[in-house]
């Protein structure tokens, strides 16, 4: 084939098909971009075919062009063929960014989803505004607006199928939803899971019947807040009829608060009850008798004691008159007194008042009265002793000790004048005992003088005796001076008393503050001269060390005198108060045993006490108390 | 009526004359013995009631012829008149009530001692308990209502 050969129609045949060649080939490369750039696209392997075949056919064409046209081929056919080549590789190089950006089927899909949630939102949205509009138009329509709003008790308007259409703002707060959370709910979520089932029976039942009425009456209703905690409710049951159709309405209280009050009254009730009858029981067991009485009289309980007291039997007492246990005398004027005594009540003793038995025996009585308001009427509280073996025994009581007293007195009074006639004999005995010594000495036999000797110690003794008991005598039968007396200045009389003993025994004294006391200074001082005294005769070893000191407490002064001295053995401390008291032979410590005698004496006239804390041989803290004020003295010291 | 005669001391210039009005015997003695010791140098009388000791004073029957006493020392507790009444006898009788009147009583109790001296007893004594008191006393009171004090004629 030379080229010579071509002809005009020739190069137009050859141009053709190459311009189509060229198509086809851009084409294919198009497609070969697309499958380079697409690897997720579905229909790669259809691509890759028609990919190949349009390089197919722009091979074929670019030899068809290099052989040239067969005879008789015409070149127009050429041209329409690169034409129409043309176009859709130009169509195909358009279309390629389409093609590029053509979405997958993930992509779809999730398109596909979100547009169904944008409509169903959408219509949620239109369903949620809709019921929110016919709830305010049910508002209106109700006339229930600001009331409704206001209401204590949650409101809440439900349909036939147990949809809410409408709550009040107390609904929120009992609830604890917002009102756009309830709305279009079902009833049954305010209701604990266990009654739901059973509740929407008694909903489709009111539906049938609607009505004014409390629901589940005599029931223990329950509902259930948004948290899940359950509350007592009370419920009442109404209706509204609108347009479309009727709707109930309940109106809910929360009776958490008035359960809680029951269930305390409850308890109380039972304990008041259990209470009561204790009560009861102790009446029952009481020693004196009781008797309660109606006011117009008639006797409405009665213990045991009353029983046994008036020898009736309860059952011949309880609604009787009060008659029945009063002596005749009374009868007439009781029923008087009885109404004038409710009339004015007011809690008394009546002494000296008599009571009837049975068998007609009369006793003598003391009555504690009080009143008691019930229900049934002002009833009257009779607290009755029988007095007759009470007075006797008080009698019988103040009798001896009236006795006592005056037995005690005159064995005193005896004591002292005894004591005092014995001085005179006694007298004689020393003096002349004296007389026979001073005349007789020197003229005697040795036994003669030692009798003598003992004689004359003996009638000595019994002088100091004698004396000593006069002198505690005396302290108990004469007149106290009380006067406001500072503690110190009785101790420095003790202590100028004393003065050689102090000197001679080298002994410190420490004193502490001490307070004004009323008492008799003289006496008080020989409390503190016999204390002061003791501490330093019953010494030991040691230099004698003496602390006084004083403090307050409970209403008394309680002074103590401390010493380092023998000290007493405990089984003593009581001993050594009383008179002649002695643990030592007189040879030992002399003395006659008299000093804590008096002192106690004396610490008793002032209405105090005094006792005394020690160790062998550690020392002894002797104590008194002495009332700080006159007047309780004064009482003390009367008992004594 | 028992009388005793003291030792007389020389030098004084007259016996006194007491009176010792006592019921006991022992007392008396003692008084006695007081004298011989020489703790009164007094010429003593004694009577032994309050009936004997007023006539003692108006020098009745059996002592007509007894001498005015110069000092009384007198008891109270006597028979038949008591110290008390022969005391207030002395001091209302205008020829007696010069006299010095010493009660002697054991008591020492404060109401008889202000009964005493509400009578216009002239002093009141303790009797001593032992025989050195007793003379000490009889001492104190020779040396002062015998030697010391100047008595109406």
């Amino acid at each position: 084939m030379s080229m010579v050969l071509l002809t005009a129609s020739g190069w137009v045949w050859r141009i053709s098909v190459g311009l189509a060649a060229i198509s086809f080939l851009a084409m294919a490369a198009a497609g070969v971009y697309f499958l380079r750039n697409r690897p997720d696209f579905r229909y790669r392997i259809l691509v890759a075919l028609l990919t190949l075949s349009l390089v197919g056919a722009g091979v074929t064409r670019v030899i068809v062009a290099w052989i040239g046209p067969a005879p008789g081929q015409p070149a127009y056919s050429a041209v329409i063929n690169s034409v129409f080549a043309i176009a859709m590789a130009l169509a195909t190089i358009r279309l390629l960014p389409s093609a590029m950006s053509l979405a997958s089927r993930e992509e779809l899909a999730a398109l596909n989803q979100s547009l169904r949630a944008e409509m169903e939102a959408r219509s949620y949205a239109e369903e949620r505004l809709r019921r929110m509009m016919d709830s305010q138009r049910l508002a209106g329509e109700a006339k229930i607006g600001a009331y409704f709003e206001a209401a204590a008790q949650a409101i809440i308007v439900a349909a036939r199928d147990g949809t809410i259409q409408l709550v009040n703002r107390r609904t929120e707060e009992m609830f604890g939803y917002t009102r756009a959370e309830l709305i279009g709910q079902s009833l049954e979520i305010l209701i604990p899971a266990r009654r739901r089932a059973l509740h929407a029976v008694h909903r489709a039942e009111f539906f049938r019947d609607p009505g004014i009425r409390p629901m589940g009456a005599n029931l223990d209703l329950a509902a259930v807040r948004k948290d899940g905690t359950e509350f007592p409710v009370e419920i009442g049951l109404s209706y509204v009829e609108t347009e479309s159709g009727v709707l109930a309405m309940a109106l809910v209280s929360d009776v958490t608060e008035r359960k809680r009050h029951e269930a305390e009254l409850a308890r109380k009730t039972t304990a008041l009850r259990s209470n009561e009858e204790q009560l009861r029981s102790y009446l029952e067991a009481a020693a004196q008798a009781f008797v309660v009485a109606s006011e117009d009289g008639q006797i409405v309980m009665v213990n045991h004691a009353a029983e046994e007291m008036f020898g009736h039997t309860r059952e011949d007492l309880l609604g009787r008159g009060l008659d029945l246990i009063l002596p005749s005398i009374y009868r007439d004027v009781a029923p008087d007194q009885h109404a004038a005594y409710l009339a004015g009540p007011r809690r008394r003793v009546l002494g000296e008042i008599f009571g009837r038995r049975k068998n007609g025996a009369e006793f003598a009585a003391e009555v504690g009265l009080s009143t008691v308001e019930t229900p049934d009427g002002m009833l009257a509280l009779a607290l009755i002793s029988d007095v007759h073996e009470r007075k006797r025994h008080s009698d019988e009581l103040a009798a001896a000790n009236a006795e006592l007293r005056r037995s005690n007195t005159e064995l005193e009074q005896f004591a002292y004048v005894a004591s005092h006639d014995l001085q005179e004999p006694l007298r004689m005995i020393t003096s002349y005992l004296n007389l026979l010594d001073r005349r007789a000495r020197g003229k005697l036999d040795e036994d003669s003088e030692e009798f003598l000797r003992y004689a004359v110690n003996g009638a000595e003794r019994m002088k100091s005796l004698i004396r000593d008991f006069l002198q505690v005598s005396r302290i108990s039968r004469q007149a106290l001076q009380l006067d406001s007396t500072s503690a110190d200045s009785m101790v420095q009389t003790a202590f100028s008393n004393l003065t050689g003993s102090i000197e001679e025994s080298h002994a410190t004294i420490a004193i502490g503050p001490l307070p004004s006391i009323p008492a008799d200074p003289v006496l008080l001082a020989q409390v503190f001269q016999n204390l002061v005294g003791n501490a330093i005769k019953f010494r030991g070893p040691r230099r004698p060390e003496i602390r006084i000191s004083a403090r307050e407490q409970g209403g008394e002064w309680i002074f103590s005198v401390r010493d380092n001295g023998i000290g007493i053995e405990s089984q003593h401390a009581e001993r050594i108060f009383q008179i002649f008291e002695r643990l030592h032979e007189a040879s030992e410590y002399p003395g006659s045993g008299i000093g804590l005698a008096v002192s106690k004496k004396i610490v008793e006239r002032h209405g105090g006490r005094i006792w005394v804390e020690s160790e062998h041989g550690a020392g002894s803290t002797f104590h008194f108390a002495i009332p700080t004020k006159m007047e309780s003295q004064r009482e003390k010291a009367g008992v004594n | 009526m028992f009388l005793h005669t003291g030792t007389e001391t020389k030098g004084s210039p007259r016996i006194m004359n007491v009176l010792l009005v006592e019921d006991n015997a022992g007392d008396i003695r003692l008084m006695e013995e007081a004298v011989r010791e020489g703790a009164f140098t007094s010429k003593m009388y004694v009577t032994r009631d309050g009936e004997q000791a007023m006539d003692f004073l108006h020098q009745h029957g059996r002592y007509a012829s007894s001498p005015r006493p110069d000092l009384i020392l007198l008891d109270l507790n006597l028979p038949r008149k008591s110290g008390r009444e022969v005391l207030a006898e002395i001091k209302q009788e205008q020829a007696l009530r010069q006299i010095p009147v010493m009660i002697l009583s054991t008591s020492a109790n404060p109401e008889d001692i202000s009964r005493a001296y509400d009578l216009h007893a002239n002093c009141y004594l303790q009797k001593p308990g032992d025989l050195e008191g007793l003379l000490a006393l009889c001492r104190s009171i020779e040396c002062f209502w015998v030697r010391s004090a100047i008595l109406a004629a």
